[in-house]
């Protein structure tokens, strides 16, 4: 499952990711307890990203769906699974960033 | 080696507004037989093919396996598998990837050609090299059933051959539910061979004369 989902993300990390490091810049790169109020706003950005994703994927490449449909999975469950790894690679990075800045 | 066990689709309905696509359809694929699926262009063999395989949903469809009602069979644990028309893999992928996550095993008598083939990325084989390989990723599953749509489109001569063979060979282990416009080719291997006319499948007994008759091939 999680190779699926991995091989599955790797369709549209990039963009996900110039979403929310883009919306992250915009807000003039807040850390430390800046940073606190920025986490809701961008899970949103992160949210909208990915619906705008699914909706061009389900209307314009629905047949790439089929490499793991015939693994057995379902496309709510990867958009699901590449959702919960786009958060943890984005919110982990930012918080190592955070992280080493206050060290 | 005969088997009991089949895959049915039974009553399938689809239509697009007041369009019908597919009406009163009835296959039956047994485990060990080739199955076979001609149609005229547009006539709704990709969307049955879709249907079986569980991702096309129809205004109403019964798709039993070994008369258990099932939903949607590419779902179930090593129960379908389906070629498409189009590419199916990543172009990134390495052959050898794709047939490692689709447990997928290549036979030994393509020693050399795996050798060549084996870490080129999918995306950089030929239109025909690519199709054949992602035949056989689909061909060589460890699944009870593969549907193949069109598995001889932009294949040499000798590859359709080669692949004719293959698809016999397998068929001891499986069910194959095929379609392609190669009629000759799709005849020579099918066990069973159903025609899709306005919606509706035909079970052939004389495939050829039945064809001739049903304008698909010329007298």
């Amino acid at each position: 499952m999680l190779f699926a989902v991995w091989l599955f993300y790797r369709q549209f990390w990039f963009f996900t990711n110039a979403v929310s490091w883009g919306g992250w810049l915009v807000a003039q790169v807040p850390l430390g307890d800046d940073l606190w109020l920025l986490l809701g706003p961008l899970f949103w950005l992160k949210f909208a990203s990915f619906g705008v994703i699914w909706y061009f994927m389900h209307t314009f490449s629905r047949q790439k769906y089929l490499f793991y449909q015939n693994m057995g999975h379902s496309i709510p469950r990867l958009f699901l699974g590449a959702f919960c790894l786009d958060m943890l690679f984005f919110f982990g990075v930012l918080a190592l960033i955070n992280w080493l800045i206050h060290v | 080696m005969k088997f009991f066990k089949c895959l049915e689709a039974d009553s399938i309905e689809l239509a697009y507004g007041e369009r019908k696509i597919l009406q009163n359809i009835y296959l039956k694929m047994p485990l060990g037989e080739v199955t076979a699926i001609l149609g005229r262009n547009g006539c709704g063999k990709s969307s049955l093919l879709q249907i079986i395989f569980g991702t096309l949903k129809p205004v109403f469809k019964s798709v039993r396996w070994d008369g258990r009602f099932v939903e949607f069979p590419f779902r179930e644990h090593h129960l379908v598998r389906y070629l498409p028309q189009h590419p199916l893999t990543p172009p990134s992928l390495r052959v050898q990837e794709a047939f490692k996550w689709y447990d997928s095993v290549v036979d030994d008598s393509f020693g050399e050609r795996w050798q060549v083939v084996k870490n080129k990325r999918l995306g950089e084989l030929s239109g025909g090299e690519r199709r054949f390989w992602e035949t056989l990723l689909i061909l060589f599953s460890p699944v009870q059933y593969v549907l193949l749509d069109e598995p001889f489109s932009h294949l040499s001569p000798i590859y359709v051959e080669q692949l004719k063979w293959l698809i016999l060979s397998q068929k001891a282990q499986k069910g194959i539910l095929i379609t392609d416009h190669l009629y000759r080719d799709v005849l020579e291997i099918a066990d069973q061979t159903y025609f899709l006319q306005n919606g509706t499948t035909y079970l052939l007994t004389n495939p050829l004369r039945d064809l001739m008759d049903r304008g698909y091939i010329p007298e």
